[in-house]
């Protein structure tokens, strides 16, 4: 009864502890929150994610003979400008190069398309001439890149036309036929139809694209591949913060030594290993009311998904016992609340960042930092989150929780064998 | 000289403790290495070839043979085959980055002008997935383009000599399909209509400058002088506890002296930690802050006097030491995600990019990027330092008020 | 088991590597009765609390606490042991009343008792109308009640209060020594250690002085006073260092012992009337002036210095 008394008394204390409370719930609230904000979009069942706007600045030096029959450097400027894209893009015509790389490095434009003159000319002979230039602001990446898409994708179409006309008039060529200007007139024609509508079909209609892209884990969650990676991105932060929330519960060990109240407690008829006993308990509590509380808000507040139920709970285990563990023996290894602030702020921090907790969305990790991340309980914990909120299956998750709970314990035992050989 | 002299008094009890060198250098140097290394991937790929998973069910097809002689010879994708049940898998696993499946009946359905999808299972939210969208996109055109050509060209050559038979027909539809694959590769191969260049003169055809450092130094040091002011702005808040402020003014020193001594001690400890790490990141990570010395020393004065001031806002709010240390991981939370720091404010939606443009933090990424990525010089820091010390304007007024509003007590 | 003892120390040792901060200590102190234990800073009497309370465990030798032992009984001797430490202990961000329940539980009170018990120690210590109120928010001398508060919750047979009059104002300390007064009217024995000897010539039945790890001397306080027997202490502030005086009044006929701190000069002797010619003769001699004389009958002070050539005061 003692032991549940005065943990009792440490979780109050803790709970009316502005900080622990900051540290515990509204830091990786704020931070999901923030995150969520800044990427809002991904819970969309629709599969669209939302494009940032994209500025664009064409030159166009393609000025072709007037009743010529191709101007392909209006027919860009025309691309840009359909009313089509008008919502997501903005084009800003320029009347020279120069012109147009001021606007770029002020950016004013995140990229420059350059039609260089002739360029129509050029590809009606067949001769090889200047290619269009895209200038890109070099610190963007998506909005370059969409660019650089519409025109490898109109330009695919010049050039299938001009391969069109080489095959088919080979072709008939070597039939003893003959293609005279108006059936090349027409084959360009259907060639451009059949084009224009391969290309809508791909970007626009998925049941008639020739190709159709699906999520994997469309049968194993009802949750968007969005939401997931949101959900690994929170339990990120969880885990951070209640590894945090473990040490610095646990503390209270030295700041009662530290105010007098420890050996008070000493004079009382209550054994010691009951009062360490407590103070574990007290620790166990608060980290396990942390990871409770951030899941209900994070599904809540950002419809969060946590996987199946039972992985869930077994994810919350592996994490509450290596929080407990880890705080638990970082404390026993320090003598009082000032060496404790190094450790907690600049140990945990740095161990969460090798277990991969702040980059949990970043792609094409280094294949050792993962492994490096297995000698962690935090390594592990993020391990188990990742496979429930995958929608893996309990089984699956029996390794990573195995693993969590067995150094979870180890640490556990280890601090509380330094703690009662201090105390004794 | 009282400025000058509760300055460095301040710098003495921050310098003294044992703590400032975990916090001002080791960790901040420590999570710029590592985050460089977890961007490695995306800014210097050692194969930037994405694996692609294989399902041929239509085994034998020539458009299935054609694709895959194709997607072969791609420098963009690897291909690995796979089976289809294990498709979803390998793909939630991260073993591939997607799978493409060609179903059964697809080439003579293409041949016979019925043409069945291509399926391509991939994580669109990503940009793996839609990276390889983009990738596949040309080949599968360009497929469909040679087929559509081949009959094209049948038709063209029915309509002048009908074909004896549909075998024949189908046998030229097959040899001209053949023949566009070839003359689609043949203008690939001769050069692009396209070339796609970085607006710097100097930095190599890659992502961040090719140095993913480029924007981990920056964002990790912005982070970290945000979160180090705590150190300075506990001076204050024990300077009130131990009752020493109360004693100071029985002095003659005048409480705009005291407020300007210690912002000059959060100046001095921000400036020496960001100088401290822009050194670090010009000799060990090659980030050429260099590049504009006088730019880069704009933007660090400018951003040195708005986190001096808002310390000095936190030092005069916080009750506690806890409380301090609160409001500066609060701070440092908030401006570096809404800055920048921790991903480029591109890839965030139009309302974060704006919001996160109200924030000091972003303008100071902004300028160090101006060098860094961009390759400009001194001119184009010259706004970014401006609305910095203007930030530091505000914050260090509403320090001011509420130091005169709380007064001793 | 029954006992005339409440407290019981027998030849207790605590040695701290080769620091030997209590030596053979043995006192006792009877049911019901105030003992002072009385020393000046580093006589071993903070140690020898620690141990009676259970915070250290003695190098050699025991003490019983209403007959049970601390080594081998410990639970059973903090159960009858009510201990206010010297310094403040008590939770800053807990109220005085959730202090107070939660320790009375460390005591093994619960539910009903618990709660009548509570209220009573908060009307005896006159604070339930800030019972509410953190304990980090209180008044120096509020807290100081609260902290004597949580040491009665379970009525201790006995109570050990470790210097509680240190570093306060005149008015809280007089409410202390009235508190002492009355929770030993209340039949509570004290164990109550200090340095100021006025505190212990006003509270106790008995005074155990302690010096160098030793207790020294022990017995009532008219028993201490007769171990110097008629001696008499007289306070001389001369105008020089007394080096240059001492020597010389240390031979004067009827002086016992002299010692001096700067400029005072402390001298037990038999007969003030006729010992002060003399003393201000070989003070002439020595070209000191005495600036002030102060002559007290016998005190503790007296006894103190008498049986160890130091003053008690620092």
């Amino acid at each position: 009864m003692k032991i549940i008394d005065l943990a009792l008394k440490d979780l109050l204390r803790s709970l009316r502890s502005m900080f622990l409370v900051g540290m515990s719930l509204l830091a990786p609230l704020l931070i999901t929150a923030l995150i969520f904000f800044a990427f809002g979009g991904l819970g969309s069942d629709e599969g669209s994610s939302d494009l940032p706007s994209v500025t664009v600045g064409i030159v166009n030096l393609d000025q072709p003979a007037t009743g010529a029959a191709v101007a392909i450097g209006d027919s860009l400027y025309g691309m840009f400008t359909d009313p089509s894209v008008s919502s997501w893009i903005t084009t800003v015509k320029y009347v020279d190069e120069t012109t147009a790389r001021a606007a770029l490095d002020k950016q004013e434009v995140g990229a420059l398309v350059i039609v260089p003159e002739n360029f129509s000319a050029a590809i009606l002979s067949g001769k090889a001439g200047q290619p269009i230039r895209l200038l890109q602001d070099p610190t963007l990446t998506i909005s370059p890149m969409v660019i650089q898409n519409m025109i490898t994708s109109f330009l695919d179409g010049i050039t299938g036309g001009g391969v069109a006309i080489q095959v088919v008039m080979e072709s008939q060529s070597a039939r003893g036929l003959t293609l005279d200007a108006s059936g090349i007139t027409n084959l360009i024609s259907r060639y451009q139809a059949w084009y224009t509508a391969f290309q809508r079909a791909l970007f626009h209609d998925p049941q008639q694209a020739a190709l159709n892209v699906r999520t994997p884990a469309a049968e194993a969650s009802s949750e968007s591949s969005g939401m997931q990676i949101f959900s690994m991105v929170m339990a990120g932060q969880m885990i951070f913060f209640a590894f945090y929330t473990g040490a610095y519960a646990m503390m209270s060990i030295l700041t009662e030594q530290e105010e007098g109240t420890l050996a008070r407690l000493f004079t009382t008829p209550t054994d010691r290993t009951q009062i360490l006993a407590g103070k574990f308990l007290a620790v166990l509590l608060a980290v396990l009311i942390q990871g409770v509380v951030l899941l209900i808000a994070g599904r809540l507040a950002f419809n969060s998904y946590w996987g199946q139920p039972i992985s869930m709970l077994m994810a919350l285990l592996a994490q509450v016992v290596g929080a407990t563990g880890l705080g638990v023996l970082l404390m026993s290894l320090v003598k009082t609340s000032k060496q404790a602030g190094p450790i907690l702020g600049g140990g945990l921090s740095a161990v969460g960042m090798l277990s991969g907790l702040f980059t949990v969305a970043v792609p094409n990790m280094p294949v050792f930092m993962d492994t490096l991340a297995l000698f962690t309980p935090q390594g592990w914990a993020l391990r188990a989150w990742r496979l429930a909120i995958n929608g893996s299956s309990a089984s699956e998750l029996l390794v990573p929780l195995a693993a969590n709970l067995a150094i979870g314990l180890v640490m556990f035992a280890i601090g509380a064998a330094l703690f009662r050989r201090r105390f004794a | 000289m009282r400025i000058i002299d509760i300055a460095l008094k301040d710098l003495s009890q921050i310098f003294r403790d044992p703590k400032l060198l975990i916090f001002f250098v080791a960790m901040p140097v420590a999570f710029t290495f590592f985050m460089g290394f977890a961007l490695r991937g995306t800014a210097e790929p050692q194969d930037p070839r994405l694996a692609l998973g294989w399902v041929d069910q239509d085994s034998g097809g020539l458009l299935s043979q054609q694709l895959y002689t194709t997607l072969s010879e791609s420098q963009s994708v690897r291909l690995v085959e796979i089976q289809a049940a294990d498709a979803d898998k390998k793909v939630r696993g991260g073993d591939v980055a997607g799978v493409l499946i060609v179903p059964t009946g697809f080439s003579a359905g293409a041949l016979a002008g019925q043409p069945l999808q291509l399926t391509l299972v991939t994580d669109s939210f990503t940009t793996t997935g839609q990276s390889l969208q983009q990738m596949l996109r040309t080949p599968i055109t360009q497929l469909f383009s040679s087929l559509e050509i081949a009959q094209i060209d049948a038709e063209l050559a029915a309509a002048q000599a009908p074909f004896a038979s549909d075998a024949e027909r189908q046998a030229a539809i097959q040899a001209t399909f053949q023949k566009a694959q070839q003359t689609w590769t043949e203008a690939s191969a001769s050069g692009s209509l396209l070339v796609v260049e970085k607006a710097m003169s100097e930095a190599p055809n890659a992502p961040l400058g090719g140095n993913a450092y480029n924007q981990t130094s920056p964002g990790i040091l912005v982070q970290f002088a945000i979160f180090q002011m705590f150190t300075a702005a506990i001076i204050l808040v024990q300077e009130r506890k131990d009752r020493c402020l109360q004693r100071l003014m029985t002095t003659a020193m005048r409480p705009a002296e005291l407020v300007a001594g210690h912002w000059l001690a959060m100046f001095v400890s921000v400036l020496f930690q960001v100088a401290i790490l822009v050194i670090f990141g010009q000799l060990a990570l090659k980030v050429n802050y260099f590049h504009s010395p006088l730019g880069t020393l704009l933007v660090t004065i400018g951003l040195c006097l708005w986190i001096a001031s808002m310390g000095l806002l936190i030092g005069v709010l916080a009750k506690s030491e806890e409380q301090a240390v609160l409001f500066s991981l609060v701070a440092m939370f908030v401006f570096t995600s809404l800055g920048g720091a921790w991903f480029p404010l591109e890839s965030s939606g139009k309302l974060f990019n704006f919001v996160g443009h109200l924030t000091p933090a972003a303008w100071a990424m902004d300028g160090f990027q101006n060098i860094l990525v961009r390759g400009l010089g001194a001119s184009s820091t010259i706004q970014p330092a401006l609305i910095l010390t203007g930030y530091a304007l505000v914050f260090f007024a509403l320090g001011v008020w509420f130091f005169r509003r709380r007064g001793i007590q | 088991m029954t006992t005339s003892y409440a407290i019981e120390v027998k030849d207790l040792y605590k040695s701290f590597g080769d620091l030997q901060a209590v030596r053979g200590a043995q006192f006792q102190a009877h049911t019901g009765e105030v003992l002072s234990l009385l020393g000046p800073n580093g006589a071993g009497k903070s140690t020898a609390i620690s141990i009676l309370c259970g915070l250290l465990e003695p190098t050699r030798g025991d003490a019983l606490i209403m007959g049970h032992s601390i080594l081998s009984e410990p639970e059973a001797a903090k159960a009858c042991l009510g201990y206010v430490p010297q310094d403040i202990a008590l939770y800053p961000d807990l109220s005085a009343h959730e202090n107070l329940v939660f320790w009375g539980k460390m005591y093994g009170l619960r539910g009903a008792a618990l709660k009548q018990r509570v209220a009573e120690v908060l009307e005896i210590i006159g604070l339930s109308e800030r019972q509410k109120d953190r304990i980090g928010k209180f008044s120096g001398g509020m807290k100081r009640r609260v902290n004597i508060g949580a040491a009665l919750l379970h009525k201790p047979q006995v109570i050990i209060m470790d210097e509680p009059t240190v570093g306060i104002d005149p008015q809280s300390r007089r409410h202390i020594l009235d508190a002492v007064k009355e929770l030993n009217r209340q039949g509570m024995t004290v164990l109550y250690t200090t340095h100021y000897m006025e505190e212990a010539a006003e509270l106790s039945d008995h005074i155990a002085i302690m010096d160098q790890g030793q207790v020294i001397a022990y017995g009532t306080h008219d028993e201490l006073i007769r171990l110097v027997g008629e001696q008499t202490r007289i306070d001389l502030k001369i105008n020089v260092e007394s080096a240059n005086v001492l020597p010389a009044w240390q031979k004067v006929e009827g002086v016992f012992t002299a010692s001096a701190q700067d400029s005072l000069v402390t001298v037990l002797v038999d007969d003030s009337n006729r010992v002060l010619p003399r003393l201000f003769d070989a003070a002439t001699q020595s070209g000191a002036r005495i600036l002030s004389v102060d002559i007290q009958e016998p005190d503790l002070e007296a006894v103190f210095l008498h049986l160890t050539g130091r003053a008690l005061r620092d």
